[in-house]
């Protein structure tokens, strides 16, 4: 039973990491029908550019924090501006699934290959939010930085959900992914909403990234993995719905840790990979698109 | 005058949809543009909303609007309903119509906006049975109230209907200008653009013939040639 | 025999002569098109004189490699460029060609030319496989799934003793060998110069035919396609099919042009590396891709700055392309010269022109050619 529970909660912990990430992915998708491959490079910095600016800067732990937070949100401002500003408002450049994906899979490129120049290819980790040791509860512990993964993608996820539901900003924010010629001819400026949800979403999954790293550190690759799996999670919430995305990245995760428990260590990786693979060719559906008639 | 249009053109890299477009719509009014299909009508009036770049001067009750920039024409009060819709489809009814007005009550929240843009309702009560249904599953006739209501939401000084009723049933086209009619016994101004000549000198005060991207001729209630 | 003399011998069916006559029957243009095979005869010939003035230096070895990387782009050029499909999967499919003929030649004394055709017939096979499933899945899915195709392969290959783990497989053969080791390697790389010339011909081919025209007229609207009678899942599967045997034959180029295979052929870097030889170079131009990809494969490995760094000037290249010039370097090339980029569109002219050549009507006409009756 222990063993079970402590899958579990180490599979809550890395599935919170997909299911922010997936959040993120589906609240901007849900705007402007871009992926943004570069969520989790935004939390390889927001992981990495703390911990450097706190050893080898000097700065306090919160100051720290929230320069490395303004330097994600000026950076995800500079791409706005620089690129997806010139593709999608002045009707420059490559459209349709090409746009989809390859606007954002050049920032990620371009973000770890700046991180490696920067950090060089060590494994960071950022100080501890709730520093001290792992918490017990009967046969099972928990650390501290783990329950903080959880609660943080938790309320993330149900904050965006809350939202996109309940707000007239939210409706607005949905308008522009539905119809961008519709939105405009009621007044909303779906430049200035894309923006803004890019930037949100990018210190948020900076954010994140320093609330994750003092369990596992990150290294400058560390992110497109993790996008990449967010992006499934995010995939198999219609690519909508964050609260949803937040449900599944938890499930992928559990999943993950309960391979990696009672399969096999070494491929839980690769079985969890071919299962997700296997959903998405033959259930093309759950990604809110139908496969194709026989 | 309501809205003064001069020397309106529209181009498309090197192909000029519409070129020197110069009309005048005054308050109150109803004037129909007419004209056959791929001439220019439909560029004019999404340029006179500020949905495409054009040239020209657009004046709503005197002031020029800046090209290009459809939230101040919204704000304004200039509205338009578009060819084909745009809905939004993944959106319930009520948020359709909820987010006409947009640009009066984004400040004051969901409940709030609901509230102000309810009246609607009273103008098009068939939409009343639908409002949580999503708007991609309407038929083309609901689809078409919808937009007139989320247009009217927005409380317009100046209405721009595009083919209202491009590719809606005899019953329902009647419907619209039925609708479109009682508009034009208020203090409401409209400029509708629609390819039957007909159909829109029933309601329009007056006509402006659009051919090849230029005003052609203009006529008045029974004109039809 | 001609259909007037048809007619007169009573041959065709139909009203008698003298009365109303339908339509008149259309003979079949066939079109002989020289491009395909003259394109690749060019690329082969010139493979092979440049590969022999580099005299087996270390130049022509980067050049070959080069060349086995352009088999696979010049594969991605159908998919990418002209059918869109955006289908993650070519390293994949590059790293079977490559452990294919590793393990072939190593552990069953295969012959070079017997692993590659082996590998050909193999990749064919686990192509239309995979390809039968993965392309039920519409385009964003396809795209999604086959991202995941790297991953989980590249664990597997690093996990399996039998494929030599994260060491790989040393010992493949070169494609030809000769008296010396100069030239075995200027012989092997006329040998991958003249597959380079293959690969472009035949994917030449198909796009300046009726399918390359269903091709494109998927990628522009599949519905619409599907109402025209083109077969969207028997066109999806040939090009995924054919864009994987290449990647599979490039993949083999590339092993016996190394001698060793390792994972990284399969890992994402190199499915990355793929699509910005394609991206950048431009993806609808056969001979944008075949530069292209000799020339990053080259900066890659000239100077330590560009590969330390590749990932970055990657990311940004990708970006200036996508914004600036979406059908890459080709397509600015194409654009100062005044030409379309992409082969189809001259070709559908000529052939269009043909087409209403024969049925009489001229420049001037149009519609059913009524207008020009009086």
């Amino acid at each position: 039973m222990s063993q079970f529970l402590n899958l579990l909660v180490a599979g809550l912990t890395s599935g919170a990491i997909y299911g922010i990430f997936g959040a993120c992915l589906a609240v901007w998708f849900r705007v402007c029908n871009v992926l943004n491959l570069a969520v989790g490079d935004f939390a390889m910095f927001g992981a990495i550019g703390t911990a450097w600016l706190v050893q080898n800067a000097g700065l306090p732990f919160i100051a720290g924090i929230v320069v490395d937070l303004a330097g994600v949100g000026l950076a995800a401002w500079l791409f706005d501006w620089v690129v997806l500003h010139q593709a999608f408002d002045r009707g420059r450049g490559a459209r349709g699934i090409v746009g989809v994906f390859f606007y954002t899979f050049g920032l990620s490129l371009v973000l770890e290959g700046v991180a490696r120049a920067w950090f060089g290819t060590d494994v960071w980790g950022a100080p501890s939010i709730w520093p001290g040791p792992a918490l017990s509860v009967l046969d099972f512990h928990v650390q501290r930085a783990g329950i903080l993964v959880i609660a943080v993608a938790i309320v993330s996820g149900l904050a965006l959900w809350a939202y996109l539901r309940f707000t007239v900003s939210g409706r607005a924010a949905s308008a522009c992914g539905e119809s961008t010629f519709g939105s405009r001819i009621v007044g909303i400026d779906n430049a200035k909403f894309r923006r803004w949800i890019f930037i949100g979403t990018a210190v948020l999954a900076a954010l994140f990234g320093i609330v994750e790293s003092p369990l596992s550190g990150f290294t400058y690759l560390s992110g497109p993995t993790i996008s990449l799996i967010g992006t499934i999670a995010a995939g198999f919430a219609s690519f909508r719905r964050p609260g949803r995305a937040v449900a599944i990245g938890l499930a992928i995760g559990v999943v993950e840790s309960m391979l990696g428990g009672y399969v096999s260590s070494s491929y839980n990786d690769v079985l969890l990979y071919a299962l997700l693979f296997g959903i998405i060719i033959f259930r093309p559906e759950v990604l809110g698109l139908g496969a194709e008639p026989a | 005058m309501a809205l003064e249009v001069a020397d309106l053109s529209v181009s498309y890299g090197k192909f000029v949809a519409v070129e020197s477009v110069t009309l005048s719509v005054a308050a109150g009014e109803c004037v129909a543009v007419i004209g056959p299909n791929g001439h220019g009508k439909s560029s004019m009036v999404t340029a006179v909303a500020g949905l495409v770049r054009r040239g020209g001067t657009v004046r709503l009750f005197g002031n020029a609007l800046p090209p290009g920039r459809a939230d101040t024409a919204v704000r304004a009060g200039l509205i338009l309903v578009p060819e084909r819709r745009h809905l939004y489809p993944e959106l319930p009814v009520r948020d359709n119509i909820m987010l006409g007005s947009y640009a009066r009550t984004r400040r004051f929240g969901a409940r709030a906006a609901w509230e102000d843009v309810s009246y609607v309702l009273d103008m098009f009560p068939e939409l009343t049975r639908l409002l949580d249904q999503k708007a991609g599953t309407l038929s083309g006739g609901q689809q078409q109230m919808t937009a007139l209501a989320r247009a009217m939401a927005a409380r317009p000084k100046v209405l721009l209907l595009d083919e209202p009723c491009l590719g809606l049933a005899e019953a329902v086209a009647r419907r619209v200008y039925d609708w479109l009619r009682e508009m034009t016994e208020t203090d409401m101004t409209i400029l509708l653009v629609e390819e039957n000549p007909v159909h829109a000198l029933m309601v329009a005060d007056r006509s402006v013939r659009i051919y090849k991207g230029l005003v052609e001729v203009a006529g008045g209630r029974g004109d039809t040639a | 025999m001609t259909e007037s003399a048809a007619a007169k011998s009573g041959t065709l069916s139909g009203p008698s002569p003298g009365a109303t006559e339908g339509p008149a029957a259309v003979p079949r243009v066939r079109r002989r098109d020289p491009v395909p095979l003259g394109a690749g005869i060019c690329i082969a010939a010139v493979g092979s004189v440049v590969l022999a003035a580099m005299n087996g230096s270390y130049l022509g070895l980067t050049v070959t490699t080069g060349i086995g990387y352009a088999i696979v782009t010049v594969g991605m050029v159908l998919q990418l460029g002209y059918s869109r499909q955006l289908a993650f999967s070519q390293s994949v499919f590059m790293g079977l060609g490559a452990y294919g003929v590793g393990v072939l030649e190593t552990k069953y004394g295969f012959s070079s030319l017997e692993s590659l055709l082996a590998v050909i017939g193999l990749a064919a096979v686990a192509a239309l496989l995979i390809g039968a499933v993965v392309t039920r899945a519409p385009g964003l899915a396809l795209a999604l799934a086959t991202l995941l195709l790297p991953l989980f392969i590249y664990q597997l290959a690093t996990y399996s003793n039998w494929l030599g783990s994260f060491s790989g497989i040393n010992g493949v053969l070169p494609l030809l060998t000769g008296p010396d080791y100069t030239a075995t390697l200027v012989e092997s790389g006329i040998a991958c110069a003249v597959l380079l010339g293959i690969a472009a011909a035949i994917v030449l081919r198909v796009i300046r035919s009726g399918v390359g025209l269903q091709l494109m007229a998927m990628a522009e609207d599949e519905r619409l396609g599907e109402s025209l009678g083109i077969s969207l899942r028997q066109r999806r599967l040939e090009v995924f099919v054919l864009g994987s045997v290449l990647a599979a034959v490039g993949g083999a180029v590339i092993a016996s042009v190394q001698g060793i295979v390792t994972p990284d052929v399969l890992s994402e870097t190199a499915e990355i590396t793929l699509l910005l030889m394609v991206f950048v170079s431009g993806r609808k131009s056969i001979a944008g891709v075949i530069l292209g990809a000799i020339v990053i494969e080259y900066l890659t490995t000239s100077t330590s700055f560009i590969s330390t760094n590749i990932g970055t000037i990657e990311g940004i290249a990708l970006l200036v392309i996508l914004i600036a010039e979406p059908d890459g370097v080709a397509g600015a090339v194409d654009r100062l010269l005044g030409r379309r980029t992409d082969q189809w569109g001259s070709a559908l002219r000529s052939w269009g022109t043909a087409q209403l050549e024969t049925r009489g009507i001229g420049s001037r006409g149009g519609g059913n050619g009524a207008g020009n009756a009086a």
